[in-house]
């Protein structure tokens, strides 16, 4: 299922490039390209540690190892040097069945009652949006490329998590749609297989300090309460660039 | 161009269906794997004025080999207060049922954030803190005559409870391990001691939860 999944965003890459590629002149010192590939969370984001009575795991991300898709672009103002921004989706999963046996065990636990039951929906979807400087060094056909950029973290949705202690009200912990700033750090090369068009592979740290998680009917101060989400994530994509100039 | 917005369109589907296709609900039971039983109740109280002043009460309801409860024992259930007095009072809750002895008390401290326990005075002339409800079984020694449905205009038990230790929730709710007894004149009744547990509800009322331990002591003010 997952390389299904994965066969049908490359799909995706490359007949949209092909579109960018079909539309686009060359009209100055740029390139666009688009790129997709695996996209793997880290740290406390991937973590699916929930820690224990009294000292609970607020942070851990439960992340699953997903996919990147995104378009980039930039001016080199010097052979060198430029400038540019990236656009850039992230799908980390969900919660599985086990993740919600964890938290449904860790509930029961907190709270002292004879069952939980844990309902989970949703997953990690984020959109970036981050600028800053390009670097290029060119060797013939190859180009070592590198980017530090910075910016906007959009959530799109994160995993939603209802709990229900024995018969009482359930309380949730929300999806949420938050933003926050990120960064990104990214290294990897380019092929200049034709005059206009380069095929890329990079490789991108990403972190953000984290979006705020809302929480629904915590009356007491009891178990993992998750409010804020640290995410960090290492991509690594295959991609098409196209030279304007 | 018509191919163009072709490609487009599929790609636009392809990503949409990867992305929808996974997004699944998971639901879960996770059952409790262990539960301590509340055999013992002890409450110690301790005259402010005059520390020697000391006594002990303790309610017991040991388990059989196969778990199933003995008869209560209320052999050590009676506790004689001064009149006129105030008394510091401290539970000490164990489950005898394993070895070595758990203490309980420690337990409900660390989840002081859904529990509450409940001292009821019998008779009362005040508003009941524990309120009655139909079919309402009075643990021992309170016997079943005991005024439990309406406050009394006279021979009340002159005992006024107040919660002193709290838990760590930001509204700060009593707790109920540790407490104050204030004496009046010479009367004598019962002391109904109830622990609720209130997970994700606790809001300093009777009301939401339900009950963990519902014990009596037969009290003196002499």
């Amino acid at each position: 299922m997952k390389t299904k999944n994965i066969f049908s965003v490359l799909t995706a890459i490359v007949l949209l490039t092909s579109t960018i590629c079909a539309q686009e002149e060359s009209t100055g010192n740029f390139f666009l390209g688009l790129s997709g590939g695996v996209s793997a969370p880290l740290g406390n984001f991937a973590s699916t540690d929930l820690g224990e009575f009294g000292s609970w795991n607020n942070t851990s991300g439960f992340a699953k190892t997903g996919f990147n898709i995104g378009f980039d672009g930039a001016y080199y103002f010097h052979k060198n040097i430029g400038v540019g921004g990236v656009l850039n989706f992230s799908d980390h999963g969900g919660l599985t069945k086990d993740d919600a046996t964890k938290l449904g065990d860790s509930y029961t636990d907190a709270f002292g009652v004879d069952e939980s039951t844990v309902i989970t929906n949703s997953r990690y979807r984020t959109l970036n949006f981050l600028v800053g400087p390009y670097f290029s060094l060119p060797f013939n056909k190859f180009s070592i490329e590198a980017r530090a950029l910075g910016g906007l973290a959009q959530s799109i949705s994160t995993p939603e998590v209802s709990v229900q202690l024995e018969d009482n009200p359930a309380f949730t912990q929300l999806s949420s749609t938050a933003s926050a700033f990120g960064w990104q750090l990214g290294l990897g090369f380019k092929y200049s297989f034709s005059e206009k068009m380069a095929l890329s592979l990079m490789c991108d740290y990403f972190s953000t300090p984290g979006v705020a998680i809302s929480n629904e009917n915590r009356s007491n101060t009891a178990g993992r309460l998750v409010t804020n989400q640290q995410m960090s994530w290492i991509n690594g994509s295959l991609g098409l660039a196209y030279k304007l100039k | 161009m018509k191919y163009i917005s072709k490609t487009k369109l599929l790609a636009v589907v392809l990503v949409a269906f990867t992305i929808q296709a996974c997004n699944k609900e998971e639901q879960v039971v996770a059952p409790t794997i262990a539960n301590e039983a509340l055999t013992t109740v002890s409450v110690i109280v301790t005259n402010t004025l005059a520390p020697f002043d000391k006594d002990t009460a303790t309610w017991e309801q040991l388990l059989d080999a196969n778990g199933y409860p003995l008869p209560v024992d209320v052999s050590k259930v009676d506790l004689t207060l001064k009149a006129n007095a105030t008394y510091t009072a401290e539970l000490v809750l164990l489950d005898k049922s394993q070895s070595p002895v758990f203490n309980v008390s420690n337990e409900i401290k660390e989840r002081a954030n859904y529990h509450l326990f409940f001292y009821q005075s019998l008779p009362s002339m005040s508003a009941f803190v524990i309120p009655y409800t139909s079919g309402d079984v009075l643990p021992d020694p309170i016997p079943t005559n005991a005024s439990t449905t309406a406050t009394v205009s006279s021979n009340a038990l002159n005992l006024t409870v107040s919660i002193t230790d709290h838990d760590s929730n930001p509204q700060v709710y009593p707790l109920g391990l540790q407490s104050s007894f204030v004496t009046g004149a010479n009367s004598t009744g019962w002391l109904r001691l109830m622990l609720r547990h209130q997970p994700n509800s606790k809001n300093g009322t009777y009301t939401p939860g339900s009950t963990d331990l519902d014990v009596g002591f037969n009290v003196t003010i002499q």
